[in-house]
């Protein structure tokens, strides 16, 4: 009981003081490429007898060290030691200069740039494109809409391809009202609007949490590095985000296949390549409606969903994650990949 | 039976209760509204400070804050005008890659300048 209060105490102390931040994203990497700003990393590993490499694409809204938060408790690691090769596109903070970048530089110029480059550097020839929330549904509308770039393997996580709640989040009132200096949604914005979609939950009931397990350093660590990570929002590129409003503003012109990039129209039907969207039962970001018109939409033969009991960010952070989700993402993975030394006969250029 | 301390209960109680209209509440169409009015009011506000500060910096022959922004904005375009001729001379090169060998550019060699 005593133990219990000084450790509640301690860490009380520590949390109010800042004492203590974790470190995150240690896991050794190379910067292969630059674009603009964009940046690609390698992951380094003694074992990549995997192939295609794992291409991670994270979303606009917030940075992708939550794909590497802390040892043992990091999706890049799971994969590495798993035997895949890791990369992962970083898009940085959106400057002045990004502030006219469309759905068109990520979909039809990052992205593919950097699906060629990992085909390329890793000697595979494709790769297995992996997108998180927004990352998703980039990664989509890039296949859909790049039918020869060499992608084997698309996975999609917590994809809000029909949110309901869109047009609120991003409403255009409210985004014309809020570009900051640089062209950008702020940051802030941002975090204001995640908070929205549920209230209870940002403001109260992870503090709650947070207060009841305060004795538990494990629990206490966990607890502020997703915090930190969360609360750590950057600008989204001002373009992309009236391009977003507007595809709203009638309808959901990617759910209803009107949706024009780069002058296309974009069907998902033309996704053809083996496809796996993540679904997290208990997500209130991407709830499960959500994304579940994917498995519709999507033109490939071989196509599931994996439904997982957790949130957003639980869905490849954390315990349970590490024992459910990840197994099955890797699992599947596996299953539609090959041995890097001697890739399989039907590897070539998808879509 | 929940073995979950009594004021636990009772939040989880109201949490529950409370929750869902508040979600309702900050996802309505009306609720960004009034937001994205309250954005132009802040940011109306901050302008206005802005332009004093500005006037009083001004008078002592010193940069503002927006100087400094507008010098951002300038390199900013300056970048988006470098990344679209980085995309225009990719876009050339791919096409002399491309090319049959006969339409190729011939390539310059230089000779040797006679002493």
């Amino acid at each position: 009981m005593l133990e219990s209060t000084g450790r509640r105490l301690r860490n009380t102390a520590r949390y109010l003081l800042g004492v203590g931040e974790p470190e995150l994203g240690q896991s050794p990497r190379q910067l292969v490429g630059t674009r603009d700003k964009v940046k690609l990393w390698r992951y380094e590993s003694d074992d990549r007898h995997l192939a295609p490499p794992v291409l991670l694409v994270m979303s606009l809204v917030t940075k992708p060290v939550v794909f590497d938060l802390q040892p043992g408790n990091s999706l890049v690691e799971h994969f590495c030691n798993a035997g895949f090769d890791v990369w992962m596109i970083d898009w940085d903070e959106p400057g002045p200069a990004d502030a006219e970048n469309t759905l068109e530089t990520y979909c039809d110029d990052y992205i593919p740039w950097a699906v060629e480059s990992v085909a390329t550097e890793s000697g595979c020839g494709t790769v297995t494109l992996f997108g998180y929330c927004l990352g998703g549904v980039l990664s989509l509308l890039s296949v859909a809409g790049n039918p020869t770039m060499p992608v084997e393997n698309l996975v999609v996580l917590a994809t809000p391809i029909a949110p309901e709640r869109g047009p609120a989040q991003l409403h255009p009132g409210r985004i014309a009202a809020s570009f900051d200096e640089t062209g950008n949604v702020p940051a802030e914005l941002i975090r204001t609007a995640f908070v929205s979609l549920d209230p209870m939950d940002a403001w109260f009931t992870g503090r709650v949490n947070l207060w009841q397990r305060m004795d538990n350093d494990q629990f206490v660590m966990a607890h502020r590095v997703v915090t930190n990570w969360g609360n750590d929002h950057i600008r989204f590129p001002g373009a992309t985000a009236r391009q977003i409003a507007a595809s709203f503003r009638d309808g959901n012109q990617i759910l209803e296949g009107t949706f024009r990039l780069g002058g296309r129209r974009i069907d998902l039907g033309a996704v053809a390549v083996p496809f796996l969207s993540v679904v997290g039962e208990r997500d209130h970001m991407a709830p499960p409606a959500s994304s579940e018109p994917l498995l519709d939409l999507v033109g490939s033969e071989d196509k599931s969903e994996l439904r997982v009991p957790a949130g957003h960010v639980g869905l490849f952070v954390g315990g349970s994650a590490a024992k459910h989700s990840i197994p099955g993402m890797i699992e599947w993975m596996r299953a539609h990949s090959g041995d890097a030394e001697r890739p399989p006969a039907k590897r070539g250029r998808g879509g | 039976m929940s073995h979950e301390p009594v004021l636990r209960q009772i939040y989880d109680r109201v949490a529950e209760e409370l929750g869902p209209q508040l979600s309702n509440l900050t996802a309505s169409d009306r609720f960004a509204e009034v937001a994205g009015v309250a954005d132009a009011v802040r940011n109306r506000a901050a302008s206005e400070l802005q332009r004093r500060s500005r006037r009083l910096l001004h008078a002592w022959n010193l940069p503002a804050g927006t100087d400094i922004a507008v010098l951002r904005q300038e390199i900013g375009a300056l970048d988006r005008t470098v990344r679209s001729l980085t995309r225009e001379v990719e876009a050339l090169q791919r096409k002399l890659d491309n090319a049959p060998t006969s339409q190729k550019a011939p390539t310059t060699r230089s000779r040797p300048r006679a002493r």
